[in-house]
């Protein structure tokens, strides 16, 4: 694989932060359709560049002629929605009157359901649809969100996802509370000094076990720190709690996990407070790192690509390295992958947290 | 559908204050007026330098949430809970686009933390100290049923008594002309897995249809906020027969929830 990863020094016309941001490249050439303009925004472009992309629309397809349109759900994930717009309508806020441009397209951009909204009418739907937004653990819990609304007949077949989007809002945001690392982020390193924010847009068709050559999600675990808005529980007890109710729900001992991809955003306070979580459940006899040194925090989406970071681990028999890691603090003992190593991998754990003190673990794993 | 027991019930409108009062309203008991004011709250349960960072909407909501446990007849310590809402909370995001348009983008830490949709869960779930799950959604003018929709499923799945509350406030002026809502409003449901004095069953359908309500400032107050779209439901509720009621769901469909009363005479 790619062991270069994504991350490039920032460069956002005037933003004068130094930082390293994840980008996707060509965002700004993608086009909704005429009769979906409406909602065009960075973040909804995001959505359907990844829609387009990997045979996802024609996967989609396959499971309309199967379920029907109205019997598929949508559930995605973002922590921010279109509000990049939102930005750029203040920036010519007429200050005499205090008004917004009149052009300005709050429902269908930055209102929180817009790339739901945008991804049921993109993909043809007709079922039951919703935004998940819980931070940074939003398309983590959409995994769990579509399971229950399957399990109790809303619909039958679940399109699962996160979108979120660069935005001023969160690298500010970030900023204030001392938390973007001005090189490139390197969790769980000693000399960390924060995370490096970063854009994606992921989906995944969830259908109920058919085959056995499947990977399945296991089990979902979801609890709240009950702590503080933006500092994670520094003994990890709810973090541990989430790993627990994900391993009772897969049925799973501790030992049967092979690699944890880790929330591990790389700011000093998560990477040390998720390893005593992990010390907790799996007693440092777990291989793990994060991929976020790949990516950088997708935020709102980053349980998607986490997840499907996780799902190729199996499929492919590799856990990742924690790119840009060199020197692992030595107060974390969780054993860190430093480079990439090719292993049996046959259940996997990843883990997101988020502002709030929101704690989501999913379990994935071959069909059983 | 397996039937849900409702436990407790909160309300927060304009002329809506608290479960009884919006009972006496719904049933032409009592009078209605829109225009009222809508009550403010401390955030109870948390410190006294945190308190103060809480905002206004949020304080609302925790309002309800202590409101819908109290009028539970049974002790309900720890419980899953969704929080479904529109817009979230349009003052804070008022306040942060302001602050980034100006030189040097000066966003202050409160404010952002305060910013994301699952703040007032966050808040919940520390002045409660209960460490169950909880998951924030939106579904535009839909989220009220979106949050019952999760909320089922959370009974459903065994996650036990699951809080709901759906909210939306009055947006600032600036963001008015884009989201015209008629008032600040919150409702709280308790689901339960167990008997209680109502049950309801939800079902989905793939056409818009919807109850609306015969009184004239009611049905204003139904139409203008997303969370007061449940005013049919409490409606039914609050006279204590069994019913049927259609809430609107998304652009082309809608969820029939049957209601039935098991109050002791």
């Amino acid at each position: 694989m790619n062991e270069r990863g994504g991350l490039e020094r920032a460069d956002l016309g005037e933003t004068e932060l130094d930082t390293w941001i994840g980008r996707v490249a060509d965002v700004e050439a993608v086009l909704p359709p005429d009769d979906l303009r409406e909602y065009d925004c960075r973040n909804n472009r995001l959505a359907q560049m990844a829609i387009e992309t990997d045979g996802f629309q024609d996967a989609v397809g396959g499971a309309i002629e199967r379920y029907g349109p109205g019997r598929i759900g949508v559930f995605l994930g973002t922590s921010t929605s279109g509000i990049r717009e939102g930005e750029i309508a203040y920036e010519s806020r007429d200050p005499k009157r205090d008004t917004l441009p009149e052009d300005f397209r709050y429902n269908t951009t930055q209102q929180m359901f817009s790339v739901g909204d945008f991804t049921r009418r993109l993909l043809g739907l007709r079922g039951v649809a919703e935004v998940t937004s819980t931070a940074c653990s939003s398309s983590a819990k959409v995994f769990a969100v579509a399971q229950r609304f399957m399990n109790a007949g809303f619909c039958d077949a679940a399109i699962v996802g996160g979108v979120d989007s660069l935005c001023h809002t969160t690298l500010f945001g970030f900023n204030s509370l001392q938390l973007v690392s001005r090189q490139v982020c390197r969790p769980a390193d000693r000399d960390r000094d924060g995370l490096s924010i970063g854009e994606a847009a992921g989906f995944a068709l969830l259908e109920w076990q058919e085959a056995d050559a499947d990977v399945c999600l296991l089990g979902c675990g979801e609890t709240s720190d009950a702590w503080h808005m933006s500092t994670p529980r520094p003994d990890g007890a709810s973090a541990a709690w989430a790993m627990d109710a994900a391993l009772t729900a897969a049925g799973l001992e501790p030992s049967q996990i092979d690699y944890v991809n880790l929330h591990g955003t790389g700011t000093r306070a998560n990477d040390l407070a998720e390893d005593a979580a992990l010390l907790d459940v799996f007693d440092g006899a777990v291989l793990c790192s994060s991929t976020k040194g790949f990516t950088g925090h997708a935020l709102g989406a980053a349980g998607i690509v986490e997840a499907l970071f996780s799902c190729i681990a199996i499929e492919e028999d590799i856990a990742f390295r924690s790119l840009n890691t060199t020197n692992v603090d030595e107060r974390i003992r969780s054993p860190i992958l430093l480079e990439t190593a090719r292993l049996p991998i046959g259940n996997v754990m990843t883990n997101s947290f988020g502002f709030g003190g929101t704690n989501t673990s999913l379990i994935f794993g071959w069909a059983r | 559908m397996t039937r849900l027991g409702i436990a407790g019930i909160g309300v927060i409108g304009p002329g809506l204050d608290g479960w009884r009062d919006a009972a006496a309203a719904l049933t032409g008991c009592a009078g209605f007026s829109a225009a009222a004011e809508v009550r403010t709250a401390v955030a109870a349960g948390l410190p006294p330098n945190e308190r103060r960072r809480v905002p206004a909407l949020t304080r609302m909501v925790l309002r309800c949430c202590e409101d819908t446990l109290s009028e539970c007849s049974a002790e309900y310590p720890a419980t899953c809970s969704v929080f479904a809402s529109s817009c979230g909370d349009l003052v804070v995001a008022d306040q942060i686009l302001r602050a980034l348009a100006l030189p040097g983008k000066p966003v202050s830490p409160t404010l952002f933390h305060n910013s994301v949709h699952n703040s007032p869960a966050g808040y919940w779930s520390k002045a409660r100290g209960d460490r169950s799950g909880s998951i924030s959604v939106s579904a535009h003018d839909s989220s009220f049923v979106a949050g019952l929709l999760n909320a089922a499923g959370l009974v459903l799945c065994d996650a036990g008594p699951t809080l709901l509350l759906a909210y939306d406030a009055l947006p600032p002026p600036a963001l008015a002309p884009f989201r015209t809502l008629l008032a600040s409003f919150a409702v709280g449901l308790l689901l339960v897995d167990a008997p209680t004095r109502w049950s309801i069953s939800i079902e989905l359908r793939d056409k818009a249809l919807c109850t609306t309500l015969d009184d004239p400032s009611l049905e204003a107050m139904r139409a203008g906020n997303p969370a007061a779209r449940s005013l049919p439901l409490l409606k039914q509720l609050a006279t204590d027969r069994a019913g049927t009621i259609i809430l609107p769901y998304l652009s082309d469909m809608s969820a029939v929830i049957d209601i039935e009363s098991h109050a002791a005479g």
